[in-house]
């Protein structure tokens, strides 16, 4: 399966979740880049026949195997994903609303406003922890990643929702099999 | 006997056709492709090894990153370099630009990029075309030495000359530098 396949419209892949992804990773990795990930993932154009959580899984899982100790790209990956989720998301809560509807899954995305400049946002049974905490060859032993795929998606989710560009960190504060905290600090005043 | 599990990232670098794919494809799927058809991006490919010492079976997925040689990628391949432990430089003997540029181009952009700690070793490919070769075998010695590489090996991935040994090589290495006695 050729991603330029989905470019042309020869395959349509109507899960915006689903399609957002595939996008971020051509940004990112180019052609072979996404062929690669699709080749692991044992993807081919028939599968996109398939449940869109049944793809994704399988995406998410051939990238946590090939995309190990690649932080920066995972970060970037997220960024350019919360993208072309909500092109066009002025609020954060576009991009997560948009996100949580199209996953038909218990998935949830809450924000919690703690002062001016601070914010966690607890994210439930997220899709994209699926088989990561894992090395699963033998003997299972934990990995201990740290998320920066979703640290690249918040982080343009709240540029895009601020309007302006404001420093802040995320931490990723909180890590099991059904929950991810990451805590936002803002450097200037929040708006958000 | 203990079991022991590690994953390493590790680049395969140099110059626009000097064969970095097709070694890939020679160790991971025992096959040789003639026509050349560039890398676009990064191709990522998983392979698992299992080595095996006195007392301990070491198993190894490496995660192998086949760089694409062209310019228009130099901007972003430092964020593909990012937690590579181990990097195969590859040139082609039987050009010599591709050799020089493994010092002054693709070894500097590793070096700055990659873990610390990380190895790296310099493959002289293409010696199927003997011929043609423009690179000594002496040349290729004295660069390993040089920019302190941890083996040098001259392969073919036509014929597949020595190209299990070159990543055989290079993981032992980074076994015994995470202080495996291997």
């Amino acid at each position: 399966m050729e991603l330029k396949l989905l470019r042309n419209n020869k395959i349509e892949v109507k899960n915006i979740i689903v399609r957002a992804l595939l996008e971020a990773l051509y940004d990112v990795l180019d052609i072979d880049g996404v062929n690669s990930i699709l080749k692991y993932a044992n993807i081919n154009k028939n599968n996109f026949k398939e449940p869109p959580i049944e793809i994704l899984n399988k995406l998410i899982e051939s990238m946590n195997i090939l995309l190990y100790n690649s932080n920066k790209v995972l970060f970037e990956i997220g960024r350019k994903f919360a993208f072309y989720i909500a092109p066009f998301g002025e609020k954060i809560e576009d991009f997560y609303s948009t996100f949580e509807t199209n996953l038909q899954r218990n998935f949830k995305i809450n924000i919690i406003r703690i002062s001016e400049n601070n914010v966690i946002i607890n994210v439930i049974n997220c899709p994209f922890c699926k088989g990561k905490l894992f090395f699963p060859l033998i003997t299972n032993v934990p990995l201990n990643l740290d998320c920066e795929f979703y640290k690249g998606f918040i982080s343009e989710t709240i540029k895009k929702g601020l309007s302006i560009n404001s420093d802040f960190t995320i931490e990723h504060i909180e890590k099991s099999k059904t929950k991810c905290s990451f805590n936002i600090v803002y450097k200037n005043q929040s708006k958000i | 006997m203990r079991n022991k599990e590690f994953i390493f990232k590790i680049a395969v670098l140099g110059s626009a056709g000097v064969g970095k794919t097709s070694l890939i494809n020679r160790y991971v799927d025992r096959m040789f492709k003639e026509d050349y058809k560039p890398t676009l991006g990064a191709s990522i490919i998983a392979k698992d090894v299992e080595m095996t010492s006195i007392d301990t079976k070491y198993i190894v997925r490496l995660v192998l990153w086949d760089l694409a040689g062209q310019e228009k990628y130099e901007n972003v391949r430092p964020m593909y370099f990012q937690g590579c432990i181990g990097a195969i430089l590859v040139y082609d003997v039987t050009r010599t630009s591709s050799f020089k540029e493994i010092k002054e181009k693709w070894l500097r952009d590793f070096q700055q990029f990659a873990l610390q700690n990380s190895a790296y070793i310099l493959i002289g490919n293409k010696i199927d075309l003997n011929d043609l070769r423009k690179v000594s075998n002496k040349e290729g010695f004295e660069l390993a030495n040089n920019i302190k590489a941890c083996s040098f090996i001259e392969t073919s991935a036509k014929t597949g000359e020595n190209v299990n040994d070159c990543f055989i090589v290079l993981v032992k290495e980074i076994l015994k530098r995470l202080g495996e006695n291997i």
